[in-house]
C-alpha cells in the first residue's frame, strides 16, 4: 500500500516535473530555437502561402506574416499538441484573417528554364497533376481549402476538430463534401 | 483521382527553402510588410496632427479663442491619435485562443468594436476641428456654405470607410459561418 501510494506520488511527482521542464522550455525558447522549428516546418508554412495567394509577393508577405505571428504566439504553445499542429493552426489562422487585396493581378512569371511540354515526360506529367490539384483546391472556399489542406497532410479528423474549432463530426460530413468538389472539379479540368 | 493519389500530389508539392537568416529577419515589426505600411500612415497622420497642435495657437488664433474651445480642438486630436494608435495594436495580433473558429470570432468583435470606435472617434474629429475654426465667426451665406461643403465631404470619405471596413467584417464572418455550418450545398 505503502508503495503504491508512493508509486502514485512519484507519478504525480514526475507529470509536475515533465510540466515544469516544458514550460520552463516554453518560457526560455529562444530567437535561435524557435527559427530551428520554423526551419523544420517551414514545408507547411509553404503550402499555406501557394493555397491563399496567388502571386510570388503575395506568398512572400504572408509567409512573413506568418512567421511573425508564430513568433508573437510560441509562448501560447503549451505542449499538448504536435509542433506542427500548432504551426498549421497559426498558419491557417493567419492566412485566412489577413485582409489582402481580392482583385486578381495579371502576373507573369519568368522561369529559368523553358518547361519540358512533352506529355510523355514523367516528371512534366507529374508536375502537371500537382498543378492541376493545387488549382482545383484553390478553387474551394477558404474554410474548406483549410480542411483539406490537413487531410491530405495526414490530420486525424480529431486532430483537424480541434485545429479548426469544430466536431469530428461535422469534419467527417465536410471532409466528404469537399472530396467530392474537388474530384468534379479536377474531372473539369481534365475534360477541358 | 483517389485520395492517396492527392496525398502523395500534395507531400511533393515544391517548397522553397529559406535559411536561418532569412527566417530571423521575419521576426521583428520592422521589416514586417503589412505593419510597414500601417505604420508609414500612422506616422504620416500622428506627425502631421502634432505639428497642427504645436503651432495652432499663434497660427490659427488659439491664444483669441477661449479655454474650452481650445481644449475640445486638442482632446479632438489626442483621441483620433490614440484611435489610430489602437488600430496599429489591433492588426498586430490575429491571433486568439486555441482553434480558428474561437480565434476568427474574437477577432471578429475586435473588427467591430474598431470599426465604430474608428468612425465615432472621426466624427469627434472633424466636429472639433469645425467648433474651433467656426468659432465666434459671423456666419455668412459664404461660410455656412463652407461648412455644409466641408460636411457632406466628410460624410462622403466616411461612408466609403464604413462600407471598408463593413466588407472586412462581412467576409470574416461569412468565413466563420463557413467552418461551422455542415449542411449548405454550393
Amino acid at each position: 500500500m505503502k508503495f503504491i501510494a508512493g508509486s502514485i506520488n512519484l507519478t504525480a511527482h514526475s507529470r509536475n516535473s515533465i510540466n515544469t521542464l516544458a514550460e520552463r522550455m516554453r518560457n526560455s525558447m529562444n530567437e535561435d530555437q524557435f527559427l530551428q522549428l520554423v526551419s523544420v516546418h517551414q514545408g507547411i508554412i509553404h503550402k499555406v502561402c501557394r493555397l491563399y495567394r496567388d502571386t510570388p509577393a503575395d506568398r512572400e508577405d504572408l509567409f512573413q506574416e506568418i512567421v511573425f505571428q508564430l513568433w508573437r504566439s510560441i509562448d501560447d504553445f503549451r505542449g499538448q499538441s504536435k509542433t506542427s499542429t500548432f504551426i498549421y493552426r497559426i498558419a491557417l489562422n493567419t492566412a485566412i484573417a489577413t485582409f489582402r487585396n481580392n482583385q486578381k493581378k495579371n502576373v507573369i512569371n519568368y522561369v529559368d528554364q523553358v518547361p519540358e511540354m512533352s506529355p510523355e515526360n514523367e516528371d512534366g506529367a507529374l508536375a502537371d497533376r500537382k498543378d492541376r490539384l493545387m488549382a482545383a483546391i484553390k478553387m474551394l472556399e477558404e474554410g474548406d481549402r483549410a480542411i483539406i489542406a490537413l487531410v491530405l497532410d495526414e490530420y486525424s479528423y480529431r486532430e483537424i476538430g480541434e485545429i479548426v474549432g469544430i466536431t469530428e463530426n461535422n469534419v467527417g460530413v465536410k471532409v466528404s463534401r469537399i472530396k467530392n468538389k474537388i474530384r468534379i472539379l479536377l474531372t473539369n479540368s481534365y475534360e477541358n | 483521382m483517389r485520395i492517396e493519389e492527392m496525398k502523395s500530389l500534395w507531400a511533393g508539392q515544391p517548397v522553397e527553402v529559406k535559411q536561418k537568416e532569412a527566417l530571423a529577419g521575419m521576426l521583428t515589426e520592422k521589416s514586417h510588410p503589412i505593419l510597414k505600411e500601417i505604420r508609414k500612415q500612422l506616422l504620416l497622420e500622428i506627425s502631421s496632427w502634432l505639428i497642427i497642435l504645436c503651432v495652432y495657437y499663434s497660427m490659427f488664433d488659439g491664444e483669441k479663442r477661449p479655454l474650452t474651445v481650445n481644449v475640445v480642438f486638442i482632446i479632438g486630436m489626442l483621441q483620433a491619435i490614440a484611435v489610430n494608435f489602437t488600430g496599429y495594436l489591433a492588426a498586430r495580433n490575429l491571433i486568439h485562443g486555441d482553434n480558428i473558429i474561437t480565434s476568427i470570432a474574437v477577432y471578429l468583435e475586435k473588427l467591430r468594436r474598431f470599426k465604430w470606435g474608428f468612425l465615432f472617434s472621426r466624427i469627434i474629429f472633424i466636429g472639433a476641428m469645425l467648433f474651433f475654426f467656426f468659432y465666434g465667426l459671423d456666419m455668412t451665406v459664404f461660410r455656412t456654405l463652407s461648412i455644409v461643403f466641408i460636411g457632406v465631404a466628410f460624410l462622403g470619405q466616411l461612408w466609403m470607410l464604413q462600407r471598408q471596413w463593413s466588407q472586412r467584417i462581412k467576409k470574416l464572418f461569412e468565413l466563420k459561418s463557413e467552418l461551422l455550418n455542415t449542411n449548405e450545398e454550393r
